[in-house]
């Protein structure tokens, strides 16, 4: 099926965990048309794993594209390095314009094998593409977001990790009057030395972040463990409210890890979203974004989390929040309305 | 048996410390900020010395690429208990693409045989992910990205990973050595510099070589520009004193049913 689209295939690498769909591919499976016409190409899903012909039919009806099984025992979990080989020889036989993976740090680490062998440029957590006379523009965030940098590419192929959302909602509305095709391949039992063990799942052991209608959240900006107890004081004010924090938090050991929010934590969609010294990083971003209401209390009005915010303090959270909590206080002795 | 790692260090400019960016041509501007050690290259320092630690024959060298104001940071490695720190002399201006500094240390390493290279998952300033994977391509090493625990068979060469994944997701990975691992944060806190190093530090020479950069065939990405991010949503800012800025957030959270 490739043979024929040979000119301007661009690839949409998807990947399964122990046979399920990730979060990321299924992602990037919905941009796939659009982040395909940017490049006047035309969407080829390749999705690695083991036996997983029929989530592979789900994917490719879903993102409407034909999709090329590369299966191997050794990808059930997720595998970098045979991915790379995998994806590379595709490459090689297809001369693809871009090679898309989503956006985390195995697939930065499969792209980056796979450009380093076909030497190609290698651009990673890409968040918008233009298309110049002879160049492409890609977007992507530096300085965990402080700075947006752009950069020129006018090699083909690329190879991208993609943010999620670029596109979407970009899933083509047309029906497809026949399924796409779907084709396995099973690759050569070449690599021994990657050998996947196994997956562990983090167990929370409450769903109270989840459930809260308010999360009170502290970052770096924190400064110490000592000034913990402020977050407990401003999430009393609220009904029904937790104290979660940023991975920056969480790492220096103000807050236990489990209280991470982010792509690598806890997902989070309240009402109201306190994001007290927190920048605003796209991964902590991942796991926040669909709050309703987020209102920053930051030192610094350039911070990211201000692009997201609906209202924003700028003050040190240290002194602000004292304060908060006095005249909320004082609102509740006399009863009044502030 | 001895058994030696290479831990790749960058230093980026230092904005923990109320340094602030300002642009300069397509970059920002280098010369209004101080410089430190990148924050997941220092957890895969600490990840060296902890295995250092728990083990004999152990040697951890440190390395940067870069102009020489990266000699601090090579510094700072030797005073948190690195044994060798070596400066890979390049590019006096300008920043190194991820390929290029690959390259020039993975040739770098070639020489010395390392058993285990750590690097950092990626930079805090370019965020790029990927240079530690490309030192392995380039030296054909097995891999593994976003370690947050190793566990080391010194005997038996090969180590086990916990990579971090999404979701509160790791994979445990097996990797014979020689081999190359990218470190992600949080196991351990790196460890702040010991008297006794510190003093050792400077005192210390660091090894120079400057590599090879001729036959550098990686492709090429140019930075057109980079700029502020616009203000895409209308944030309002809160004006006024404090007591009237707690008082308007106040207001705001009790209309909407949220307070006690
Ligand atoms: C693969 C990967 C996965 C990741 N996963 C996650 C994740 O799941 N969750 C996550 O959060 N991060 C994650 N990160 C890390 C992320 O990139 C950022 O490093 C992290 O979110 C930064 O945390 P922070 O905002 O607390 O710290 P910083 O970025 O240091 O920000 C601190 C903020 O506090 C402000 N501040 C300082 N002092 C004060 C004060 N006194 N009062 C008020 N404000 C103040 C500053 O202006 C700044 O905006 C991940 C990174 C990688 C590479």
């Amino acid at each position: 099926m490739i043979q024929n689209k040979c000119l301007g295939t661009v690839l949409i690498v998807g990947e399964t965990v122990d046979g399920r769909l990730s979060a990321g591919s299924r992602d990037l499976g919905n941009q796939a048309s659009r982040l395909a016409g940017q490049f006047n190409g035309q969407a080829v899903g390749v999705l690695t794993g083991h036996d997983i012909e029929q989530v592979a039919r789900s994917w490719s009806k879903t993102a409407g594209m034909p999709v090329i099984v590369l299966d191997h025992a050794q990808c059930r979990y997720p595998n970098p390095p045979l991915t790379a080989s995998g994806v590379g020889a595709l490459a090689d036989e297809c001369s693809p314009l871009a090679v898309c993976f989503p956006h985390n740090m195995r697939a930065c680490q499969a792209a980056a094998t796979m450009a380093w062998r076909i030497k190609a440029p290698c651009i990673t957590a890409v968040d918008a593409i233009l298309k110049e006379s002879d160049y492409f523009v890609l977007k992507r965030a530096v300085f965990g977001g402080k700075l947006r940098e752009s950069v020129s590419v006018g090699h083909v192929p690329m190879v991208l990790t993609i943010m999620p959302g670029l596109f979407s909602p970009s899933v083509s509305l047309e029906v497809p009057d026949h399924s796409p095709s779907v084709e396995t391949r099973l690759l050569a039992d070449t690599n021994h030395r990657f050998i996947p063990q196994g997956i562990n799942r983090r167990k929370d052991t409450d769903q109270a972040l989840e459930r809260a209608q308010v999360v009170v959240s502290a970052g770096r900006g924190l400064k110490g463990p000592e000034y913990k107890g402020l977050l407990d004081a401003a999430a009393g004010m609220f009904k029904n409210a937790a104290v979660g924090g940023s991975r920056g938090a969480c790492d220096l050991g103000w807050l236990p890890h489990s209280l991470q929010i982010g792509e690598t934590g806890r997902t989070v969609s309240p009402a109201l979203y306190l994001a007290c010294g927190i920048s605003g990083a796209t991964q902590h971003l991942a796991g926040m974004r669909e709050s309703r209401t987020v209102v920053a209390v930051n030192t610094d009005p350039k911070a990211a989390i201000c692009n997201l915010s609906h209202y924003a303090v700028i003050d040190d959270l240290t002194v602000f929040l004292p304060v908060l909590r006095e005249r909320y206080d004082r609102m509740r002795n006399k009863g009044d309305e502030v | 048996m001895a058994f030696s790692i290479l831990v790749c260090i960058k230093a980026v400019p230092d904005l923990a410390s109320g340094g602030t960016l300002a642009i300069a041509g397509p970059w920002i501007d280098e010369t209004v900020i101080g410089w430190c050690m990148n924050h997941y290259d220092a957890y895969a320092l600490e990840a060296a010395l902890a295995i250092k630690d728990a083990a004999t024959d152990i040697t951890v060298d440190a390395l940067s690429a870069g102009p020489d104001r990266v000699q601090n940071t090579i510094r700072r490695a030797l005073a948190m208990g690195a044994d060798t720190g070596i400066h890979l002399a390049m590019n006096a201006v300008g920043r190194l693409a991820p390929a290029t500094a690959a390259l020039s240390i993975a040739r770098f390493a070639k020489t010395k045989r390392y058993d285990l290279i750590l690097t950092g998952a990626m930079s805090e300033d370019e965020m790029h992910g990927i240079t530690g994977p490309m030192i392995a391509a380039a030296l054909d090493l097995p891999c593994a990205a976003a370690a947050v625990e190793i566990s080391l068979d010194v005997a038996g060469r090969s180590l086990t990973a916990t990579c971090e994944m999404e979701g509160g997701m790791a994979e445990i990975v097996r990797l014979p050595c020689p081999a190359l691992l990218t470190v992600q944060t949080g196991q351990r806190i790196p460890r702040y510099p010991s008297l006794s190093n510190t003093i050792r530090s400077r005192r210390q020479a660091i090894e120079r070589a400057v590599p090879d950069e001729t036959a550098n065939h990686t492709p090429t990405v140019d930075t057109l520009r980079v700029s502020f991010p616009q203000q895409t949503t209308s944030c309002q800012f809160f004006e006024g004193t404090r007591i009237e800025k707690a008082d308007r957030l106040l207001r705001l959270f009790n209309d909407n049913g949220w307070l006690k």
